[in-house]
């Protein structure tokens, strides 16, 4: 066991790694010149340029770019964001907590939806139940969740005559303001959530519905329920959390432009005003802050599996 | 082999996703009736309600809003179909090359696959669109990128379970060489599971381009592309002119939901094998 833990950590870290390098390859090699890419809409001079490229430190080799960016995130985010002036690290810190408590919302009501229906829409004789759960699947995945939330803000508003709270507060300021603002975008991702997860959750338990198992447990006298939710279900619960994991990342991509519409100061909000901003040093840090969270979230869940299913140990 | 009984299953698979592209269909020949120029502006008929003379009202320029969305369906099924062509392409090959070829190169392929899939898509998508602008081309390969990996690693996957069956060994044995097995033998097999997985990548490549260009990172106006018109009109005219933003929207959902029920339909007939 702490064999294979170390393993996953291992591969992990290396993941990171060549994330990182990915991540800088692609914002700083693939555009030729990094200040012009970033001058690009603004007219500017040769010398505001070659200004820029200095105070980049465009003029050093790659490799020591490279060193120096992870470096000095590595060592605590530092560095200064070029288009507002904050400090990287409390830009991060500021926005980091709201997007992740969006997405633990999300995460957890996909969840709580997500398994128990899953499971009940793998038993043979539960038709319409099934058909419904096909349906909430196939819309989750095709209509975009941007949409569905402009069509859920014009709805309250012309019904209720309500909308969202303009300003963000945390959890514990003001609870009923921050629910309030964090429900809706957190409904719609976790459907896009479960659109991903449901499907897997029914799949794992008709699959462990045709074991010997749940006849012999038939034999014995257990109802119906009982086989479905305490025994054939449970196989579906690691796939699920792998799935969840997985999935993660998705969630965070979805939250970049929910975020824009419900105006959320979180991560995916300030990634997109970086790539508006065209500050492409703050996106590639902002990047690579989320790619290590969702690497750090699906090493979690492969940890998780390895408490609660023995046979994944041995798998490498 | 379909049997008998499940034939009829499959084919009302068929039903929905072909009732869907009818109204795209149906959608894009009245606009072709009307004949009407969807970057042509006419301020004096700006922000008209729908009616007969505009079936989708117009937006904040006097622009029809029908024509924009069946020229914006257009846009999107554009870049799905490019996307399809080169993320089915590349990710495809170099699956099954890695199925085939086994040995080092399976192992790099595989692991280069994973690495890209630890950022998501659509941060991928982001990050190239902004470094490699808006033509689109790019935001093709931008997305490309994203689902490529995935469909390496799937296909890689399905050839696993059948590139050591006995049909395979025995065109082996035949004397039949490795291209001819992989084109004959192997990508027959595993027809329904590919096609469908094209299919879903279709649908997001459409989400995903509509996303972009509602964050104001895709395709640059007067292009109309959905996404686009999104923004506008929830941004300007959202309470006083709801129909800028509900018709794109709506034929968004309507193509996205097509491709993936037709994505839903193949893997079921796969599924009957």
């Amino acid at each position: 066991m702490g064999r294979a833990f170390g393993h996953r950590l291992g591969a992990a870290a290396i993941q990171l790694f060549f994330a990182s390098l990915l991540v800088f390859a692609l914002i700083r090699v693939l555009p030729g010149d990094l200040a012009l890419s970033i001058l690009a809409d603004t007219p500017h001079t040769i010398e505001t340029r070659e200004a820029l490229r200095e105070e980049l430190g465009l003029n050093d080799p790659q490799v020591v770019q490279y060193a120096r960016w992870l470096w000095e995130t590595l060592t605590g985010l530092r560095g200064v964001a070029r288009s507002t002036g904050e400090p990287i690290r409390a830009l991060v810190a500021r926005q980091l907590g709201v997007t992740l408590l969006l997405a633990l919302y999300a995460v957890t009501i996909s969840l709580a939806f997500a398994i128990p229906l899953g499971i009940a829409a793998a038993h043979p004789k539960r038709r319409v139940l099934g058909a419904a759960v096909e349906g909430v699947t196939a819309l989750g995945l095709a209509v975009p969740g941007f949409w569905v939330a402009l069509l859920l803000i014009l709805g309250l508003l012309r019904l209720f005559a309500w909308s969202p709270p303009i300003i963000y507060f945390g959890p514990l300021e003001f609870f009923s303001d921050h629910f309030a603002l964090m429900i809706w975008p957190a409904i719609l991702l976790a459907w896009q959530h479960a659109a991903h997860l449901l499907p897997v959750v029914r799949a794992e338990t008709s699959r462990a519905l045709a074991n010997p198992f749940t006849v012999a447990a038939r034999a014995r006298g257990l109802s119906e329920r009982r086989v479905l939710y305490r025994h054939a279900g449970r196989l579906a619960l690691w796939p699920a959390i792998s799935v969840s994991g997985v999935q993660f990342g998705g969630a965070i991509a979805g939250s970049l432009v929910l975020e824009t519409i419900f105006g959320i100061p979180g991560i995916g909000r300030g990634l997109v005003n970086a790539a508006l901003a065209r500050d492409l040093p703050l996106v590639q840090t902002l990047v690579f802050v989320i790619v290590a969270i969702v690497l750090g979230v699906m090493l979690a869940a492969d940890l998780l599996g390895l408490m609660l299913d023995p046979r994944t140990r041995y798998t490498t | 082999m379909t049997s008998a009984a499940a034939r009829p299953l499959t084919t009302a698979r068929w039903v929905v996703p072909a009732m869907l592209g009818l109204v795209i269909l149906f959608v894009a020949l009245w606009a072709a009736v009307r004949g009407a120029d969807p970057v042509e502006q006419d301020i004096e008929q700006r922000l008209l309600p729908p009616s007969i003379d505009y079936p989708m009202g117009t937006d904040g320029f006097g622009r029809d809003v029908h024509t924009r969305v069946v020229w914006g369906v257009g846009y999107s099924l554009a870049i799905a179909a490019l996307t399809i062509l080169f993320a089915g392409g590349v990710g495809a090959l170099l699956g099954s090359l890695a199925a085939v070829v086994r040995g080092r190169t399976e192992y790099l392929i595989i692991r280069v696959a994973d690495l890209l899939l630890s950022i998501p898509s659509f941060l991928l998508a982001l990050i190239i669109v902004i470094v490699l602008g808006t033509h689109p081309a790019a935001i093709a390969s931008a997305l490309a990128l994203g689902f490529a990996p995935r469909l390496a690693r799937s296909t890689w996957a399905a050839m696993l379970t059948v590139r050591d069956e006995e049909f395979v060994l025995a065109a082996r044995a035949a004397g039949v060489g490795p291209a001819t097995i992989l084109l004959r033998h192997l990508l027959p097999a595993l027809k329904g599971t590919l096609l469908a997985q094209l299919a879903s990548i279709g649908s997001a490549a459409i989400a995903m381009e509509a996303a972009l260009s509602f964050l104001g990172l895709g395709v640059p106006p007067p292009t109309p592309s959905l996404g686009r018109m999104l923004l506008e009109g929830s941004r300007q005219y959202f309470e006083t002119a709801p129909w800028v933003t509900l018709f794109p929207g709506a034929m968004l959902a309507v193509a996205g939901l097509a491709l993936v029920l037709v994505a839903r339909a193949l893997e079921g007939r796969n599924l009957v094998n």
